[in-house]
C-alpha cells in the first residue's frame, strides 16, 4: 500500500533521513549478541564501510559487551554469525563492505555454550 | 422581559441582530482556524478560547431570537433567511466566506478580529443599540451585555498582537496594513445597507464615524492607512 | 382571538439550534474549499445530519462547569502546598512517575488541543466540529492544570525545570512525539480513530487510571485532583470516539476497510506507546496498584472484549495483534525496565533494581516469566552493582523505525530471542520491533521513512556533539542530577534529610 496524501505528488518528494550520505562517510552497522538480552537491544555504531570486519572482535565488541560475565569466556573460532538475518562465515581481515555488511546492517553473533548468566538468556 | 420592545423594533431586531449568530459562527470558525494553524500559545492558546466565547456570543443571540419567538424557531429561520438571502446581509456573508478559504492565518486573525469586528461591534452593540432605546429595547441592551465587555477585552488582546507584528519589521507593517486598507473596503461597503436598514439617513454618518474610529485605532497600532 | 400556544422545543431540538442551526452551505465560496481536508482519506460521509451529538453542551454551561471545577482545584493545590504535601508522599522515588508523566504526557495534551483545533475548524459536520472544538478547549486546560500541579514538584525535585525542551528532544520521549506527530500528520478521521477512538475510548483507563490511582496509592493529593478535575472531560471524549467511529462505518459500507486498518494500527502504536505506563505500574510506585497484566486484563482483554463484541455488528473486528499485545502484558514492563537501567545515564529520571520484596511481587504477578526470564536479569546486574560494576550499556541501542523504542522486544512465544523484523524501501533498509510496527511502515513507507531516530541524528551529528556529555546538554539534563539511579541522587539526599527531620521531631 502506499499512503493516502492530501497532497499530489507527496510520495515522490519525501525526504529519506537516514539515507547513507547523511551519515559523513559512514554506514549504520547494527550489532547483537543472541541470548544475551542484558542488552536490551541491539547496538548502533557509525562505522566506515572499508573498516575490516575484526575491528568488531577486536574492538567494538570487547569495549562494548566486554562486562558481561559470560564474555571472558568468549571463544571467537566457535561463533556463529548471521548478517541481515543470512549465515554468514566473514573475512575478518575484509571490510565491512566485502562482506556484505551494509548501511543499517544487522550483524548477530551467537555464542554456543554461553547463553547468558546462569543459562538464562541474559 | 423583551416585551416592551415596539412590534416594529422587533422585526428590526430579527432583521439585523438574530442574523450575526451566523457571523458569530463565522467567527468562531476563524478563531479555530488562527488556533490551529497560527504559531507561538500566545496567540493560538488564546485563539481557541476565543473559539469558545464566540460560539457562545452565537449561542446568547440564539437565545434571544428564541425568546422573542416565544419559544420556537421561527425567528431563528426568518434570521437565517435573511442572512442567506437578504441583500443588506450579502456583502458581510461573503466577507466572512472569503476570510474562511484565506490560507494566511495573520490575514485571517487581522480580518476577523480587527477590521470586520472593529467594525460590527461598534455599529451594533453600540449604535443600533441606542437607536433601540427609543423603541423600548433597553432590556436588550443586558442581555447584550457580555458581548460590549467582552469586546472590550479581546481587543487590547487584538492591538497588542497587530502592534507587536506591525513593529517587528517595515515588511510587516507594509503587509498588515495592505490587508488593513484591503478588509476595510470591503467592511465598509458590506455594511453600508445594515446602517441603513437600521439607522435609516443617518446610517451613512454612522458608519462613517466607525471606520474613522477604527482607523484612528489602527493608526495608533503603527498601520499605514 | 389568541394564537394557539406554541409547542415547546425539546433540548435536543434547542441544542441543534444553538450548533448545527448556525452553520450554513456557503455560496460566495465552494464548501470543498471551505473544508479541504476532510474527503481526501476515502472517507464517504453521505448525510452529515445522521449525526447524533453524543453530549449537549452549550458554552455558558461549559465555561461554568469548567469554571467550577478549575476553583476547586486551585484550592487544593494550595493546601497541598501549604501543607508541604510532596513530603507527605509514600517515597521520593514515586516522583520519577510523575516526571514521566510530565515529559512524557503532558505535553500530548497540549498537542492534543492544538490538533483538536485543526478538526474543530475543518469537519465539515457541525456537531463532530463542535465537539472537536470543546475538547480543544479541554486538552489546553489540561495541560495547564496538570503544569501548574506539577509545577509544586518542580520546587523540590530535579528532572521537571526542562519538560518542554526534553519532549522534543529525548530519545524515550520521541516515543509519544512521535506517535502524536503521526495522528497529527493524518487525516482528521485518521486522527479521530487514533486519538478519540483507539487511544481515549479503548485504551486511556491504561493510561489514566494507573497514574490517577497510583498518585492515590502514594499519596499524591496533587495529581489525584487534576485527574479527577479531568474526568468529566475525558468521559465527553470517550463518547466522541466512540461516535466517531459507529458514524463511520454507518455512513458508508466503503468505509469499515479503512476504519479497520486505522484501528490496528492505532490499538499497536498505542499499545507501545503504554508500555512506558506498564513500567511506571510494575517498577516506578512505591506502593503498587496493580500489576500491568492485571491492568491489561481489565481494561483491555475484558473491556475493550466486550465494546469489540458490540462493534461486531458493524464488521469491525478486535484489533490485529490484540492477542500478541496481550502476550506481552507479561513481558513488557520488565523489558522497558531494563532498558531504562542500562541507559540511566541517559534518562530524565531516576532508575533502580527491585528490592527483594518487589521482586517476589513481580513474581507473583508474572507466574509464566518473572523468574524465569526477568529475575535473572536483575540479579546479574545487582551482583554487578556489589561488586561496584553497575552494568551500563554505553552503545546506542538500534531503533524501531514505526515506535522509536529501543528494539528490545522478544518474538511472540520464545522471550529469549529479539524479534527482529526488516523491510526493503526505496533500496533502504528499515528496522521494526514487531510485525505490527512493520504492517504500519509497509503500508506507508513514505511517511515512515521520514522519521527522527535519535540515534540517527546523533551519529549525522544534528544533537550537540557525539559524547554523552555533548548530548545532555543538547537535552538540558544535567549530569548527576536529572540521570542516573535514584541511590545517590539530590533527590534521595533531599528526600533522607526530611525524614530525618520527622524523626527528630516525632523524638
Amino acid at each position: 500500500m502506499a499512503v493516502v496524501a492530501l497532497k499530489p505528488g507527496y510520495a515522490d518528494a519525501v525526504e529519506i533521513r537516514d539515507r547513507k550520505e547523511n551519515f559523513h562517510g559512514n554506514q549504520v552497522v547494527y550489532l547483537h549478541w543472541e541470548e544475551h538480552l542484558s542488552f536490551c537491544a541491539a547496538t548502533a555504531f557509525p562505522l566506515p564501510p572499508e573498516m575490516p570486519l575484526g575491528a568488531l572482535t577486536e574492538k567494538l565488541i570487547p569495549q562494548f559487551y566486554g562486562m558481561h560475565p559470560d564474555f571472558k569466556s568468549l571463544d571467537w573460532n566457535s561463533v556463529e554469525w548471521k548478517i541481515d538475518g543470512e549465515p554468514a562465515t566473514p573475512d575478518m581481515s575484509k571490510s565491512l563492505a566485502e562482506n556484505g555488511v551494509g548501511h543499517k546492517s544487522l550483524v548477530c553473533f551467537r555464542t554456543p555454550g554461553l547463553n547468558g548468566y546462569k543459562g538464562s538468556c541474559s | 422581559m423583551l416585551a416592551n420592545i415596539d412590534e416594529e423594533w422587533r422585526e428590526m431586531i430579527v432583521k439585523y441582530l438574530i442574523p450575526l449568530r451566523h457571523y458569530e459562527w463565522g467567527a468562531n470558525m476563524n478563531a479555530c482556524a488562527v488556533s490551529d494553524a497560527g504559531y507561538g500559545a500566545a496567540l493560538t492558546s488564546a485563539m481557541i478560547f476565543t473559539t469558545g466565547d464566540r460560539l457562545g456570543i452565537a449561542q446568547i443571540l440564539s437565545r434571544i431570537g428564541i425568546v422573542l419567538s416565544e419559544g420556537d424557531a421561527e425567528l431563528l429561520g426568518r434570521a437565517k433567511q435573511a442572512w442567506m438571502e437578504a441583500d443588506a446581509w450579502q456583502g458581510v456573508r461573503k466577507a466572512i466566506e472569503d476570510s474562511l478559504v484565506e490560507k494566511d492565518w495573520f490575514e485571517v486573525l487581522l480580518a476577523q478580529f480587527l477590521v470586520m469586528d472593529g467594525m460590527v461591534y461598534p455599529l451594533v452593540y453600540k449604535h443600533f443599540d441606542t437607536a433601540g432605546q427609543k423603541h423600548g429595547a433597553a432590556a436588550l441592551s443586558i442581555l447584550c451585555e457580555f458581548m460590549v465587555d467582552w469586546s472590550a477585552e479581546h481587543n487590547r488582546w487584538v492591538d497588542a498582537v497587530v502592534k507587536t507584528a506591525v513593529k517587528e519589521s517595515d515588511e510587516n507593517r507594509v503587509l498588515l496594513s495592505d490587508w488593513y486598507g484591503k478588509w476595510r473596503s470591503i467592511m465598509s461597503e458590506a455594511l453600508q445597507p445594515q446602517a441603513a436598514m437600521v439607522l435609516g439617513d443617518g446610517g451613512e454618518a454612522v458608519l462613517n464615524e466607525v471606520c474613522e474610529q477604527l482607523d484612528a485605532r489602527a493608526s495608533k497600532l503603527g498601520l499605514t492607512l | 382571538m389568541t394564537p394557539p400556544r406554541k409547542k415547546k422545543m425539546n433540548l435536543k431540538q434547542r441544542y441543534a439550534l444553538m450548533t448545527r442551526g448556525l452553520d450554513w452551505e456557503t455560496s460566495y465560496q465552494k464548501m470543498d474549499d471551505v473544508f479541504p481536508y476532510d474527503t481526501f482519506e476515502g472517507i464517504k460521509i453521505t448525510d452529515w445530519s445522521k449525526w447524533e451529538d453524543p453530549f449537549r453542551l452549550t458554552m455558558d454551561a461549559y465555561w461554568k462547569y469548567q469554571g467550577e471545577k478549575e476553583r476547586k482545584l486551585y484550592a487544593v493545590l494550595d493546601s497541598f502546598a501549604q501543607n508541604n504535601g510532596q513530603q507527605g508522599i509514600s517515597d521520593a522515588r514515586y516522583v520519577n512517575a510523575i516526571k514521566l508523566f510530565l515529559t512524557g504526557v503532558t505535553p500530548l495534551e497540549y498537542q492534543a488541543h492544538r490538533h483538536f483545533a485543526h478538526l474543530g475548524r475543518h469537519i465539515r459536520g457541525v456537531g463532530p466540529r463542535v465537539a472537536a472544538q470543546m475538547q480543544s478547549l479541554d486538552e489546553l486546560r489540561h495541560a495547564q492544570t496538570q503544569i501548574h500541579t506539577i509545577s509544586h514538584y518542580n520546587k523540590y525535585f530535579d528532572g521537571f525545570a526542562e519538560f518542554p525542551h526534553m519532549h522534543d528532544r529525548v530519545w524515550y520521549l520521541s516515543v509519544p512525539k512521535s506517535f502524536f506527530d503521526d495522528a497529527c500528520s493524518a487525516g482528521p478521521f485518521e486522527f479521530f480513530t487514533a486519538i478519540s477512538f483507539a487511544f481515549e475510548y479503548v485504551l486511556t483507563n491504561l493510561l489514566f487510571v494507573p497514574f490517577m490511582s497510583g498518585a492515590a496509592y502514594n499519596g499524591d493529593l496533587a495529581t489525584v485532583t487534576f485527574g479527577f478535575s479531568a474526568q468529566s472531560d475525558e468521559a465527553r471524549h470517550m463518547t466522541l470516539g466512540i461516535e466517531v467511529i459507529k458514524f463511520m462505518l454507518e455512513q458508508h459500507p466503503d468505509n469499515l476497510p479503512i476504519v479497520q486498518k486505522w484501528v490496528d494500527k492505532w490499538f499497536w502504536r498505542g499499545h507501545k506507546v503504554l508500555g512506558l505506563v506498564a513500567m511506571m505500574m510494575d517498577y516506578m510506585l512505591p506502593k503498587r496498584i496493580m500489576s500491568w497484566k492485571e491492568a491489561w486484563e481489565i481494561y483491555f482483554t475484558e473491556a475493550g472484549g466486550a465494546l469489540f463484541e458490540d462493534l461486531s455488528r458493524y464488521g469491525l473486528r478486535v484489533p490485529k495483534y490484540a492477542d500478541i499485545a496481550t502476550d506481552e502484558a507479561e513481558h513488557i514492563s520488565h523489558q522497558n525496565w531494563a532498558i531504562f537501567y542500562q541507559y540511566t545515564q541517559a534518562a530524565g529520571f531516576h532508575t533502580w533494581l527491585p528490592n527483594d520484596e518487589e521482586l517476589d511481587w513481580l513474581s507473583e504477578k508474572c507466574p509464566n516469566t518473572f523468574d524465569k526470564y526477568y529475575r535473572p536479569r536483575f540479579e546479574m546486574w545487582r551482583e554487578m552493582e556489589a561488586k561496584g560494576e553497575r552494568f551500563y550499556n554505553n552503545a546506542l541501542p538500534q531503533l524501531c523505525q514505526t515506535c522509536q523504542i529501543p528494539m528490545g522486544y522478544t518474538e511472540p512465544g520464545d522471550p529469549t530471542k529479539i524479534g527482529f523484523r526488516s523491510s526493503v524501501y526505496k533500496d533502504e533498509r528499515y528496522h521494526f520491533c514487531s510485525q505490527g510496527c512493520k504492517d504500519i511502515f509497509d503500508d506507508e513507507p513514505e511517511k515512515f521513512s521520514q522519521a527522527w531516530l535519535l540515534v540517527h541524528q546523533i551519529f549525522q551529528g544534528n544533537c550537540g556533539g557525539a559524547d554523552l556529555s555533548d548530548v545532555l546538554k543538547w537535552y538540558h539534563m544535567d549530569q548527576g542530577i536529572d540521570n542516573m539511579d535514584y541511590t545517590g541522587s539530590p533527590d534521595q539526599k533531599q528526600w533522607d534529610a526530611w525524614q530525618a527531620a520527622r524523626k527528630k521531631v516525632a523524638g
